[in-house]
């Protein structure tokens, strides 16, 4: 369905010039704005009368008339299933129009002809951009970014008319709902709706139209092949407005007879609109009907009859794309001056009824009035229908390039998308089958299931506080998700461009981890200043409760990272019996941590500048040091730390009442985070910045060079790839009779015996500079080495 | 701990020259206006103004990476200066760790590879710290709009206007190679991408704007510019009574437009930090290794090791798998001969299977297994002599 439209919006058939083909522009634009005029026309009925009656008697008249001009029944002959599908268009078709009616009751012309007018092209490639992976398709990228950028306007139209339109005539009756009484049931009901969402009437009907031009354009993309069965567009709408009309018969009527049995509710609406009103309006219904007889002629010719014939016309002689543009620009600049005129001129003729078809009421001149969003809206809308609508150029090279693999790419028209369980199984397989990932993994779980229920509590007793906290702990969740991420992705296949793995991503992530607990301790210092000059009273109502059940989450945190994180430190240790006793100092140190942690705050300091010691320690024995869940597990602490924080200066103000303990306890809190950071982020820094692990030790290179015929070493890089794996070149300068082979090999063992296995070496004799020379190769590195030699 | 006395003293040196003097001055303009700044955000209560003030503490970052690569261009040159009396010593890449490469010492540089990493990891942690504060500012504005506390618009418009004064100062007065580099060689975010599209339009009816407004907008200065519109619109919608939501939708609205700019830069240098080969040399890559591949004695490559370490040297190191009778020393001078001008620091590992074999071979025949190595090579003219 959508490729068929886009491939409609991509054939560019070539455009007629434009003389041939004015007089349809002309007509086109005449029957816009007559359908422009018409819409006003119906708002004005539709404050008199029923929206289904009016809609019932436009489409009867419609249908007469279509029956009229195109004989529709006369020469086909329908299947069953064809009717059948015919009949569920209809009924579609139906439910758009008195969505659409209603709407135009809720929001006034105005918006209405903002928000449905616009044709399937601009929906479908909105929904195409928003929904739709850009690489997929065969669209140059320009073309691409233009497209987003109209569908983040045609959003961002929308967003205006429903949250910046303040509609105030509307707002007004919704600030005394109590006195005020709908003036139907239907509206009532909605109403009811409404407000059980929470919003205000006019954005309801903003929310209907949306629904109807969405359900429009997917039963007219839907019903292609249905109109060529029948027989042609026109024949298909003509038998379609019938249909139509015949469903709304009983509709109607029910309407009716409610209306004639409860008359007192008409009375009701009429005497709350409008005061001045004589109460013979329902006593009289059916003779203003007939007295409005000529204006719903005129609306249903107009929106229903003229409009779509000179719309087929166009649609055949110019191309669709077109005279959508044309239509669609014609309808807004219509509209807006209509609006303009519409409310002086109702507000003048307001005295003079007759035309209007025994509508005597006063409009309230504010009604649906121009407000800053719809002009926004207006021009949002301009730019994004343009944007939207321009021409797609279709791509039809298959040779793209190369990508960052160095793989040849070529244009797949159909990409194989793979199913989104699939993808998911995939992952979490990944993710349980480590036992790093798999912790964070679970305790991810755990937190988001914390949070889950803290918002929803939030929602349900309608605390702030509740909410704003488990903001925050979803916002800690992203650390969690940084590192699991890390820990998945460290366990990747080397590519052609990460040629070393993927080793180093948990390096980085535990450097990033440490920046945000930077950026976090930053702020907590900024605010804590803030309060520290205006401590603000605060509500320790269940903040007490929140942050100990945070506080319950976190240490479970602890615990399962503390655990760990001592592994970590015992494994890398080298020696059995000095791994053994760090890690049961690091688990006594924790334990001591847990025990007292209700205690004053400077044990926690104490606990955790342990901690950091001992982090060091290992560090000076062991490379295998997992920066990815050092940095998860600080994370964990500077939570555990917030809440022990908030716990102390909320148990501080309720019975000392000291306001001013909170900001204290947040600076304190904020330098202890910064603290205890700062070895993650230097360590985590050295390994990025390829710094020489320190314990390759100088006996390395002097055995490298106490062996026979070495000359010199030169251009030795070692460095850690990630926490277990150290890397490293070097050069070695031999003299000429040596045999590079041996050599090789016996540099291999001694680097071996080191720790370190992926090795190269180059071996250089004089005969290589001499080579160099001779093929004008310039020395660059070399000319160290060359040293060696030339002295 | 010499290390960072060599920092300090480095710092010490670029306050008293003059070129940097200037730098200074900007340094402290920036930290006056930032504190001011903040101080009147804290006091507006306004998210958006945060968000926007923000881009003082990324002018302080950058700074800090405008004094780090200039520290480093500066180590270079007293090296250089140092190495002068070594003609062919001009190689940057080269000259980083020169000092203790002269006779092989027992030492070991801290940093083998030199500091020319120093600027990357200060461009990562610049852009990082200023994306993660943009998501901090997302989760704040939340939690501010839960709040609904009253905005105050008469600091709005004097924060945002020293911002953008402070702000374009920097980004234009302070040189910053790093950054430079990085703008010019990062894939361009989505809100240049978008701009650079719009004026595309505009300069088709006004061609003459086109220099100054295509093709890309220093990034930098683009998200200063948008971000001043969005909170000026900000405050005048708050006049106009529309309340907190706007200030939460202006605030989101920087937040991400600070990590669409911020992104594609923390890309590139995290990329590099991951020691990948770069994007834009892969092609030439490959063409020297199918070169390299095709020389007479080269059975295979193998652990093609190519990754950048900064933002200008690459480094790399491969293994040479050769024919067991082929010339080590002469198949090396090849291979390093077509590698060398593309990768500036390289390191080829040439081996041979079943050499031990060969070398009993050699033992038994002395005279074939170790070929006369003439002493004068330029007989070869170039071509690998198979013995």
């Amino acid at each position: 369905m959508l490729n068929s439209i886009l491939d409609d919006l991509s054939k560019t058939s070539k455009s007629r010039p434009l003389s041939d083909v004015l007089h349809i522009f002309i007509f086109l634009i005449i029957s816009k704005v007559l359908r422009t005029f018409a819409v006003f026309i119906t708002y004005d009925l539709l404050k008199s009368f029923h929206f289904l009656f009016i809609l019932f008697l436009t489409t009867l008249i419609a249908a007469v008339c279509l029956l009229f001009i195109q004989k529709p029944f006369a020469s086909i002959r329908l299947t069953k299933p064809v009717i059948f599908r015919l009949i569920k268009y209809t009924i579609c078709l139906t439910i758009v129009r008195v969505l659409w009616i209603f709407g135009l009751t809720l929001c006034g012309p105005l918006r209405t002809i903002l928000l449905f007018e616009h044709s399937d092209f601009v929906l479908l490639a909105c929904f195409q951009v928003l929904f739709s992976s850009s690489n997929a398709t065969g669209v140059t990228q320009q073309t691409q970014t233009s497209r987003i950028r109209g569908a983040v306007f045609f959003l961002l139209a929308i967003l205006a008319i429903f949250a910046f339109d303040n509609d105030d005539a509307r707002q007004r009756i919704l600030d005394h709902p109590e006195g005020h009484t709908h003036h139907h049931l239907f509206t009532h009901i909605f109403y009811l709706l409404t407000s059980f969402i929470g919003v205000a009437d006019h954005k309801g009907g903003v929310i209907l139209l949306i629904i109807a031009v969405c359900i429009r354009c997917a039963i007219d993309s839907l019903s292609k092949k249905l109109v060529v069965d029948v027989g042609g567009p026109k024949k298909f709408y003509a038998i379609s407005t019938c249909l139509s009309a015949a469903c709304l018969i009983p509709v109607s009527f029910m309407m009716l007879l409610i209306n004639n049995i409860f008359p007192e509710s008409i009375d009701l609406i009429s005497s709350s609109i409008e005061t001045t009103l004589p109460s013979s309006t329902s006593l009289s219904f059916f003779d203003t009907i007939l007295s409005s007889i000529i204006p719903l002629i005129v609306i249903s010719i107009l929106l229903f009859v003229s409009d779509f014939y000179i719309e087929q016309i166009a649609a055949v002689k110019l191309e669709r794309l077109r005279t959508f543009r044309v239509s669609i620009f014609t309808m807004i600049g219509g509209a807006l001056i209509a609006s303009f005129l519409w409310t002086k001129f109702s507000t003048s003729i307001s005295h003079n009824p007759v035309w209007l078809g025994g509508s005597t009421e006063e409009t309230k001149p504010e009604e649906h009035a121009l407000s800053g969003g719809v002009v926004f809206s207006i021009v949002m809308f301009i730019f994004a229908t343009d944007l939207l609508s321009s021409p797609i150029k279709q791509q039809s090279g298959t040779f793209i390039g190369y990508g960052p693999d160095g793989l040849p790419l070529f244009n797949l028209t159909h990409q194989r998308s793979q199913s989104f369980v699939l993808i998911l199984r995939a992952s979490l397989r990944a993710i349980l089958a480590e036992s790093d990932s798999r912790r964070i993994f679970y305790f991810l779980c755990i937190n988001l299931m914390f949070t889950f229920v803290e918002l929803l509590y939030g929602a349900w007793t309608n605390s702030l506080g509740l909410i704003s906290d488990g903001f925050h702990m979803l916002f800690d969740c992203t650390a969690l998700v940084v590192g699991l991420y890390a820990a998945v992705m460290s366990r990747w296949k080397p590519t052609r461009v990460f040629s070393y793995g993927y080793g180093q991503a948990g390096v980085l992530s535990g450097f990033v981890n440490g920046l945000f607990l930077v950026v976090v301790a930053f702020f907590v210092f900024y605010e804590a200043i803030g309060r520290l000059i205006d401590p603000p009273e605060i509500n320790t109502n269940r903040l007490l409760a929140v942050s100990v059940a945070g506080f319950a989450v976190n240490m479970i945190g602890i615990f399962s990272f503390s655990h760990a994180h001592a592994l970590a430190h015992g494994g890398g240790g080298g020696g059995g019996s000095c791994a053994m006793s760090q890690t049961t100092a690091t688990k006594d140190q924790h334990h001591h941590d847990h025990s007292h942690s209700h205690g004053a705050a400077h044990d926690h300091g104490h606990s955790h500048k342990a901690i950091e010691s001992t982090s060091h320690q290992g560090h000076s024995h062991s490379l295998t040091d997992n920066a990815n869940m050092k940095g998860v597990f600080l994370h964990v602490l500077a939570d555990t730390l917030g809440s022990v924080g908030v716990i102390i200066s909320s148990l501080l103000i309720q019975y000392f009442g000291w306001y001013i303990s909170d900001p204290i306890c947040s600076l304190f809190i904020s330098t202890m985070i910064f603290l205890s950071v700062l070895p993650l982020l230097k360590d985590s820094a050295m390994t990025l910045l390829l710094q020489t692990p320190t314990d390759i030790l100088y006996e390395t290179l002097d055995r490298i060079m106490k062996l026979d015929k070495v000359l010199s070493y030169s251009d030795e890089h070692f460095w850690k790839l990630s926490s277990s794996t150290t890397v490293g070149t070097i050069h070695i300068q031999i003299s000429k009779d040596g045999d590079e082979q041996s050599i090789i090999s016996q540099v291999q063992t001694i680097l071996k015996d080191a720790q370190i296995h992926n090795v190269a070496v180059q071996v250089e004799k004089v005969v290589f500079f001499n080579h160099l020379t001779t093929l004008n190769s310039a020395l660059g590195q070399l000319s160290t080495s060359h040293r060696t030699f030339v002295n | 701990m010499a290390k960072s006395t060599s920092v300090l003293r480095s710092i010490f040196y670029l306050v008293q020259t003059s070129h940097s003097r200037s730098t200074v001055l900007i340094t402290i303009a920036t930290l006056i206006t930032c504190i001011m700044v903040f101080t009147m955000a804290g006091q507006a209560n306004s998210m958006a103004l945060q968000a926007y003030c923000s881009l003082c503490i990324f002018d302080l970052l950058f700074i800090g990476t405008a004094l780090i690569s200039a520290w480093i261009l500066e180590n270079n040159n007293t090296k250089v200066l140092k190495n002068v009396q070594y003609p062919n010593n001009f190689d940057s890449a080269s000259t980083t760790s020169a000092t203790s490469l002269f006779i092989p010492t027992q030492t070991i540089a801290t940093f083998s590879y030199g500091t020319a990493r120093f600027e990357v990891l200060a461009v990562f942690t610049s852009t990082m710290l200023s994306i993660l504060g943009a998501f901090f500012i997302l989760k704040e504005s939340i939690e501010k709009y839960l709040e609904d506390e009253t905005i105050h618009t008469e600091y709005i418009m004097l924060a945002s206007m020293s911002t953008l004064v402070i702000h374009m100062i920097v980004i234009y007065f302070v040189r910053n190679q790093a950054f430079d580099h990085v703008i010019a060689a990062s894939s361009s975010s989505w809100l240049q991408e978008h701009v650079s599209d719009m004026f595309q339009s505009v300069c088709h009816y006004i061609p003459g704007l086109s220099r100054l407004l295509l093709p890309r907008i220093n990034p930098l200065a683009l998200l200063c510019w948008c971000g001043l519109v969005i909170v000026f619109s900000d405050s005048f919608l708050i006049t106009m009574g529309y309340g907190n939501f706007v200030d939460t939708l202006s605030s989101v609205f920087m937040a991400f437009m600070t990590f669409g700019t911020m992104v594609p830069i923390a890309t590139y240098s995290g990329k590099i930090l991951l020691q990948t080969t770069p994007a834009h040399m892969i092609s030439q890559m490959d063409k020297c290794l199918h070169e390299a591949s095709r020389l007479d004695g080269v059975l295979e490559l193998r652990l093609e090791h190519f990754w950048a370490l900064s933002f200008r040297t690459l480094v790399g190191s491969l293994h040479v798998r050769c024919r067991r009778d082929a010339d080590e020393q002469l198949v090396l001078a090849h291979v390093w001969n077509k590698l060398a001008d593309v990768v500036q620091v390289l390191t080829i590992h040439i081996f041979k299977d079943d050499w031990l074999r060969r070398q009993t071979h050699a033992f038994i025949q002395p005279q074939i297994g170790n070929p006369t190595i003439p002493n004068n090579p330029s007989n070869y003219n170039g071509f690998v002599v198979v013995t």
